[in-house]
């Protein structure tokens, strides 16, 4: 079942200028879909819409075959989360235990039920022991976790991750990817979308989308767009570390053309 | 240039219920190496011992003599910081938050024109600058603030290049940047390095240390834990004590070695390198 | 920039803590009057003196209750001594009656009033500062913000948004820590392109402050807007209808310190009222 289907979205800041042009994709219920792109390629404006932070300009959005419009809007924003780059700026509680409760509060859950939800949350980024800080105390990695909990407290049915890693270190990063396939294998029907510039994380998701210069570049199973090296150099876009390895090589006349896996490159080359 | 750390002491928020060590006890030389890594994780003290370096901390405890230099604990006994300023450059974490001016060629003629650099002779610095970092004569005349993330960001870098500091201190300088800005940003650096200014750089990434640095200092809780060469500390037996990253080629070089493949870890630097390395190894094998 | 201590919470699980911020506001409303009342009527000077005294030993009791260090304290004082001296000298010179001292034959400097009005200021000074020093330790700024939020409950009748006021000092108050941090990095990033925030001529000056100024206010902006959109992304809708994840409960604890308080006030009101003189009473029992 597609839960979110763009059609022949255009989106411009200013009059003359698109960021973006004639999108459209569908994207199937629990999917871990990876939107890839250069700096300005349009993936964040594109969030955005999705999210109901801007106003349609052209073209549509469907959440579970709802078009997005309108009072509508506020309905199917219930079912979308979002967690943005910067753990500073969506940081909204003067703790962690308020900043979880923010979105309770929207949402008119009782009084009573929220230390229910917040501890549940809380606990599953493992952030209980922190509950009180406030988010001066706590690392960038942290403020990610919770800003998670705070999604999930809503339980939306897809999350988008605007490059919520970017602004964190390896180990902030290590541990958000963590929780993120966590919150997966949790609930599979939950859809992910992570806008990233990490190549891994999109050769090992479910489905890429590739903008470039605010136009939809490629879509498809990471594994075969990521084979079509020439269409990827086109646009600069930077390689899975295991594609570049063997690009190199094959320019040596070493065949590891039929490589799949690190492991399996590393015995091709021990024979 | 000579800097050095002798028995360097700092707290942040000292007596109050925040205190937190930045620096504890760091003697260390960076003397002799051309491009020094600094690494470690975040809250390690990193941050806290570069900007030791040119006075923007000034230590509780403990000397920092750079050149002729020195730095005591003591603010009064600090004047003329500026000097090292002129000649140590910093380039901040997310540095594109520093632009203010109305046009980039401004902004970034602002630091020289601080150092007492004449007018004509700061925007002739400040035009070499921006075309080393990749911006042309386009952009001199627009504003900082309409420019992209990864533009701003070389604007910044070159108001510091135009200082023309004989060594230049940069804090994650590719952090938020896309792959192919990373490159190019790194490339920048190298040429700088290569033309004879100093690098130290502050990093998470451990493939920008194998590939570009000749020396590394480890930070750990606010004290050096390691200073060494980027092959020995990735050959060290307790690197993985350190819970830090092992940069990608090196972990390839290692599984392939193990195999029996003859490689000159010694060699790998980056892909190319690798790439090399195993074609030598395999005409060997055969 | 990370020395700033007052107006700092200070976690602790204390029974000043514990206390409702509604009454704690209030009872610093309390002793604010206090200290601005006249004690011993006209003539007796020490009487002054001897009522600040004993609100200040009952500060000082709480301070030991809440757990707040009086070195905190001290360490505001730093900051206030200088401000003190010039009063001082200002005392010095405008004073012209009391006991005084001739300087080469010339000035007459009346030192004794110029100590007994300097003192005066000071020690009203010191205890307001001990009082909101207190108030913030033991109160996080969210919950002053609910028990302002309260206050401010009749005023929505004149259709004042009270909730949307007080979500903006929260707000406020939350990325206070934050822009400080900003400002510090930004001022370091300029002192290495070579601006010299502490000396120079006035020129030089202005364009250090612009320098910091505009960075700042660009990414005050900046994340303002990202904020707005984080608000909005959790189902953030001014104006409707929202539950409430703090709720201010008023306890056993609450009311027995507010009749204490109320107790106490009384007997300070009654000793500037009656121009009561401790000195004199004391004379008169031992007889």
């Amino acid at each position: 079942m597609n839960i979110l289907s763009v059609k022949d979205l255009s989106f411009g800041y200013e009059k003359d200028k698109k960021v973006l042009k004639n999108i459209s994709f569908d994207i199937e219920q629990g999917k871990y879909v990876s939107l890839i792109g250069h700096n300005g390629s349009g993936k964040s404006t594109l969030a955005k819409l999705i999210v109901g932070l801007l106003d349609l300009q052209s073209g549509s959005i469907e959440v579970f075959g709802e078009v997005m419009k309108g009072k509508n809007i506020y309905n199917l924003r219930q079912k979308i989360g979002i967690v943005f780059q910067n753990p500073d700026n969506q940081f909204i509680g003067a703790t962690v235990r308020d900043d979880i409760a923010f979105g309770l509060e929207n949402n008119c859950v009782p009084h009573n039920q929220m230390d229910e939800i917040i501890n549940e949350f809380a606990g599953k980024v493992n952030m209980m022991e922190f509950l009180d800080k406030e988010p001066t105390r706590l690392s960038g990695g942290q403020k990610q976790r919770v800003a998670i909990a705070g999604v999930l407290a809503m339980s939306p049915k897809i999350i988008i991750f605007d490059e919520a890693t970017a602004m964190l270190d390896p180990k902030g990063k290590k541990e958000i990817r963590e929780y993120i396939l966590k919150m997966k294998k949790e609930d599979e029907s939950l859809t992910i979308i992570s806008i990233t510039h990490d190549i891994e994380e999109a050769y090992n998701s479910d489905e890429v989308i590739i903008l470039n210069d605010g136009e939809l570049y490629l879509k498809g199973n990471p594994k075969e767009i990521f084979k079509n090296e020439t269409k990827l150099k086109e646009i600069e876009l930077d390689l899975p570390f295991l594609s570049k390895l063997k690009d190199s090589l094959i320019k040596r006349n070493i065949d590891v053309e039929n490589v799949k896996t690190m492991e399996e490159l590393v015995n091709a080359l021990c024979q | 240039m000579p800097i050095i750390f002798d028995h360097v002491f700092y707290t942040y928020s000292k007596k109050t219920p925040f205190e937190q060590i930045g620096l504890e006890d760091v003697s260390l030389s960076f003397a002799n190496y051309s491009f020094v890594a600094l690494v470690g994780h975040t809250g390690s003290g990193k941050s806290t011992l570069v900007q030791h370096i040119t006075g923007l901390i000034i230590p509780d405890n403990g000397t920092i003599n750079v050149d002729d230099y020195v730095i005591t604990p003591h603010k009064r006994k600090n004047k003329n910081i500026r000097k090292i300023r002129e000649q140590i450059g910093i380039v901040f974490q997310f540095p594109e938050y520093q632009l203010f001016e109305e046009t980039v060629l401004k902004d970034v003629a602002f630091g020289p024109k601080n150092f007492g650099v004449n007018e004509k002779e700061a925007i002739q610095r400040s035009k070499d600058a921006l075309l080393k970092v990749g911006l042309d004569e386009s952009y001199f005349n627009r504003s900082p603030f309409d420019l992209s993330g990864g533009e701003k960001r070389r604007v910044a870098i070159a108001g510091i290049i135009a200082i023309k500091p004989k060594v230049l201190i940069l804090d994650e300088p590719t952090a938020g940047l896309d792959p192919q800005g990373s490159k190019n940003m790194m490339q920048l650096f190298c040429d700088l390095n290569a033309s004879g200014t100093q690098i130290i750089m502050v990093t998470h990434d451990m493939d920008l240390v194998l590939e570009y640095a000749d020396h590394v200092i480890v930070m750990k809780d606010g004290k050096v834990a390691k200073e060494l060469s980027p092959l020995e500390l990735f050959s060290s037996n307790d690197y993985q004590d350190l819970s830090l990253d092992y940069p990608r080629v090196f972990e390839v070089a290692k599984e392939l070695i193990k195999k029996g493949l003859n490689i000159n870890l010694q060699k790998i630097k980056n892909i190319d390198t690798l790439v090399d390395e195993i074609c030598k190894g395999r005409d060997d094998y055969e | 920039m990370n020395n700033i201590s007052i107006g700092r919470y200070i976690p602790y699980n204390s029974k000043v803590h514990r206390l409702d911020p509604r009454l704690k506001l209030f009872v610093m409303v309390l002793f604010m009057v206090m200290i601005f009342l006249p004690f011993g009527g006209s003539g007796t000077n020490y009487m002054d003196f001897i009522a600040y005294g004993i609100i200040a030993i009952v500060i000082f009791i709480i301070m030991a209750i809440a757990h707040v260090k009086l070195s905190m304290l001290f360490k505001q004082l730093k900051s206030i001594w200088f401000l003190v001296i010039i009063l001082f000298v200002f005392n010095l010179l405008m004073k012209s009656d009391g006991k005084s001292y001739t300087l080469f034959n010339t000035v007459t400097l009346y030192y004794e009033k110029a100590l007994y009005d300097t003192a005066y200021i000071f020690i009203r000074l010191l205890l307001m500062i001990s009082l909101t020093m207190t108030l913030t330790a033991t109160t996080t700024p969210l919950d002053l913000t609910y028990a302002i939020e309260w206050y401010l409950i009749p005023f929505k009748l004149i259709k004042l948004p009270t909730h949307e006021i007080a979500m903006t000092i929260s707000i406020a108050l939350r990325f206070i820590p934050t822009l400080l941090d900003e400002t510090d990095r930004i001022m370091k990033a300029q002192a290495s392109r070579g601006v010299d925030f502490q000396n120079g001529k006035f020129k030089e000056k202005v364009r250090a402050i612009i320098s910091l100024i505009v960075p700042l206010l660009v990414s005050a902006f900046q994340r303002s807007e990202e904020l707005a959109n984080a608000m909005e992304a959790r189902g953030y809708n001014p104006g409707a209808k929202r539950t409430r994840y703090r709720l201010l409960k008023w306890k056993m604890l609450d009311t027995f310190a507010l009749i204490l308080s109320l107790a106490f006030f009384g007997l300070v009101l009654y000793m500037s009222i009656s121009n009561f003189d401790l000195v004199m009473q004391i004379k008169n029992i031992m007889g």
